[in-house]
């Protein structure tokens, strides 16, 4: 008997989202046969990662899950159903890991931003994002701003004037270049978008003034980002050519590669510049850059609170005593 | 309520604003004076929450106005303008943004309540009528405000829900261009909708305004639904009133508050912080939270045209909502069977809202089909038949006179708002 038509769906019980978990989840398999019956397969891959599951790996399972049908196989209908459930476990890759949770000075809702590390992390964007990524909404000035990195006037004079910008009509109707000045806003990489993608093949690095609001998990999934490229490739995954293994990336595969390395930037307060050091110095960097007011707004939180707290139980008092005679 | 009016003016200003144009005397028979039944509890005080709601939102509004640029270019950065350099931008534009979502939270609570008391039944039926209008006048102003910001969000959200106007028959293309303003979503739209956004609320408040008309001339309804019969059932509504609502108003600010300040983004999307780009499409198009149940409903339907269709239904259906009802008994209290279809309808839209926000495959798909069979269901077979079927549990002749105990069936006493026992007579 012949095994004729794999179909249905391929139905991965458990946890596929996190697949690099402990355990590969088990796959429920609609093997309908040649007569026209239907033959549930039931695979189990045990306790191997979904993420280093390998094909011969796929092939044994199938072998011992459809036991004395294993042999009616013909090579090309084993291939063919081998190549499905890889397809699936491919797919399944695809899905991005949710990022761990990390402990962050603004957490919470008395948190603040750590000057320190906003200006660390300055100092990564300015050295190490900077020569792809744009900010475009955040200016030198901001850098100076309560709630912020606390730079002074003065450095902040003198970050920005590390720049060049192009101004002008001057009288005569020509442009000019001048020094940069606190109320310019920090330079683009690009003089437009088509340069921006054509110099990173193709893939236009985003804006990072609101990154970490505009991505789900917003810091901590930065923070994977920047510090999940350890991670080997699945045997299963086929990589796109000029793209980089990533499994918090959506898709997993992103065209940004791995871009702190040790020691790379020296800080001036003698912090050691381990990867992890600087991913969360940026992040802090580009959570602030996301909501400069963020601090502004905590801070107004309790007074407000506290008001509105005294006030209901002012209101809540008076409507008691007002309705004490009355039968209601 | 028909009632004497009480107002002396006290004064030679008063008297002769009085006898020309008797403003201060309808304000003071309206919001002073007015008779009000004298049991109604915590979910009556939903209307003078929405009125504020109302109020927050057009003045942040007039405010933000003031800063944001209608264009396809500068929309996006010139709400980061606000939030980032004028003055209290910030706080303005996270008040608007989750007054949004609170406005739904209140009118959805409101109208659960009309619902279960029924509210909507003879003789305020046009009250209901025209609150119904007003929930559809938010829907509309909420949906062009979200479109304002210019985010991923905003144009994908603008892209379908336009493009469900394709969908008619014959004209559907002609409207979606006039719609547009063009032939995609772009620069005309975002001004027209900018337009319209500013109009929309001002709407509102007029047809606020009959609400309350209409809401005066029979009285409010009560949680016994029963007609007040003389003054042992009624109270002022200043200071009786005014001052319940204004404690459930706080609370209601301590909810708002904490989302302003402490979770701002948590009722948006992230993806709404991208800036719209035509080119690519978000991996999942999904609306605000109080739009799901709609989108599922929409999207329960596997015919495009039929699915907008049920979508609008749905929402129109609440129109002959007075019609469809045949049971003479107002309130959901003396209606036992009535009461648990009514839970089952609190759990559809719920269970709608959640399958709504998942992308419409398996139990998802399943849930909102469920869901959308018993919305209508509820509305066009429940309802209905339980007028016919249903006996009602014995009810009080007045809202100050307990229910007469009989021996076999024991009173529904129902603790009132207070956590007191049963009402008891006046007197």
């Amino acid at each position: 008997m012949r095994i004729a038509k794999l179909f249905l769906s391929i139905l991965f019980v458990v946890g596929l989202t996190g697949a690099s978990g402990p355990a590969s989840p088990d796959v429920d398999l609609d093997v309908q046969l040649a007569d026209g019956s239907t033959q549930k397969v039931h695979l189990t891959f045990g306790e191997k990662p979904l993420d280093k599951l390998t094909r011969d790996d796929v092939r044994a399972m199938l072998t011992i899950s459809l036991g004395d049908q294993a042999a009616q196989l013909s090579s090309e209908e084993r291939t063919r159903v081998e190549d499905e459930i890889v397809g699936h476990i491919q797919s399944s890759l695809r899905y991005k890991k949710s990022p761990d949770h990390q402990h962050w000075h603004f957490s919470g809702p008395l948190g603040t931003f750590d000057r320190m590390a906003l200006q660390r992390g300055y100092q990564v964007y300015r050295e190490v994002c900077a020569s792809c990524h744009s900010m475009d909404l955040i200016a030198f000035r901001n850098l100076s701003d309560p709630g912020g990195p606390g730079f002074s006037e003065d450095e902040v004079k003198a970050l920005a004037a590390q720049f060049t910008y192009e101004d002008g009509p001057d009288e005569f109707g020509d442009m000019f270049d001048r020094p940069g000045k606190p109320s310019d806003y920090f330079p683009n990489p690009y003089t437009n978008e088509n340069q921006g993608r054509a110099a990173n093949g193709g893939a236009l690095p985003p804006d990072l003034s609101l990154i970490t609001k505009a991505r789900k998990y917003g810091p901590d999934y930065v923070y994977a980002l920047m510090t999940g490229y350890d991670k080997p490739v699945p045997p299963l995954v086929e990589m796109q050519v000029g793209l980089y293994y990533n499994p918090y990336f959506s898709g997993r595969q992103i065209a940004m590669p791995n871009q702190l390395f040790p020691e790379m930037v020296e800080y001036a307060d003698g912090t050691v510049a381990t990867q992890e050091q600087m991913a969360k110095d940026v992040v802090e960097f580009l959570t602030w850059a996301g909501e400069p007011k963020m601090e502004a707004r905590k801070a107004m939180a309790i007074p407000v609170l506290a008001y509105l707290f005294i006030l209901t139980i002012l209101m809540y008092m008076s409507y008691k005593r007002l309705w004490r005679n009355i039968d209601h | 309520m028909d009632h004497q009016s009480k107002y002396e003016p006290t004064n030679g200003f008063t008297r002769w604003i009085d006898s020309r144009l008797p403003v201060v005397r309808m304000a003071h028979d309206s919001f002073i004076d007015y008779p009000t039944p004298v049991n109604l509890n915590y979910w009556w005080t939903f209307g003078g929450i929405l009125t504020f709601c109302l109020v927050i939102m057009i003045v942040t509004g007039i405010v933000l106005a003031m800063h944001y640029t209608p264009h396809v270019d500068h929309a996006f950065d010139s709400v980061q303008h606000i939030r980032r350099d004028v003055q209290f931008g910030w706080l303005i534009q996270y008040v608007h943004a989750n007054g949004a979502s609170m406005f739904f939270l209140a009118v959805y609570i409101h109208m659960f309540r009309g619902l279960y008391y029924g509210s909507y039944k003879e003789p305020r039926e046009l009250l209901w009528i025209l609150g119904v209008v007003i929930f559809v006048l938010m829907m509309a102003a909420a949906f062009l405000g979200y479109v304002l910001p210019w985010g991923q969000m905003s144009f994908w959200a603008a892209t379908v829900i336009t493009n469900l106007f394709a969908a008619i028959p014959w004209v559907g293309e002609g409207i979606r261009t006039w719609l547009w303003g063009g032939f995609s979503v772009d620069n005309a739209t975002l001004n027209r909708f900018f337009s319209l956004h500013y109009l929309v609320p001002f709407v509102i408040f007029a047809v606020v305004a009959l609400h309350i008309w209409a809401l005066h001339v029979p009285g409010n309804n009560n949680p016994k639904g029963i007609d007040p019969k003389g003054n042992q059932d009624m109270v002022p509504f200043h200071p009786y009133y005014t001052a319940k609502d204004g404690f459930a108003l706080g609370l209601f600010l301590l909810l708002f508050a904490t989302f302003v300040f402490y979770l701002p983004d948590a009722l948006g999307h992230a993806d709404n912080y991208i800036k719209a780009d035509p080119l690519v499409t978000p991996e999942h198009i999904v609306p605000e939270w109080y739009f799901l149940p709609h989108y599922a409903i929409l999207r329960a339907v596997p015919d495009k045209l039929m699915g907008v269709i049920a979508m609008f239904a749905a929402i129109a259906i609440l129109f002959v909502l007075p019609w469809l009802d045949s049971s003479k008994v107002r309130s959901g209290r003396y209606r036992p069977l009535f009461q648990q279809f009514f839970i089952l309808f609190v759990v559809a839209c719920v269970a709608l809202g959640w399958a709504g926000g998942q992308p419409a495959e398996g139990a998802a798909l399943l849930v909102s089909r469920v869901g959308t069979i018993y919305y209508f269901a509820f509305f066009l077979i429940i309802l209905p038949l339980l007028g016919v079927f249903e006996t009602p549990r014995e009810m009080p002749n007045s809202i100050a006179e307990p229910v007469l105990k009989k021996p076999d069936s024991p009173p529904e006493l129902e603790p009132d708002s207070t956590g007191k026992p049963a009402p008891v007579p006046a007197e």
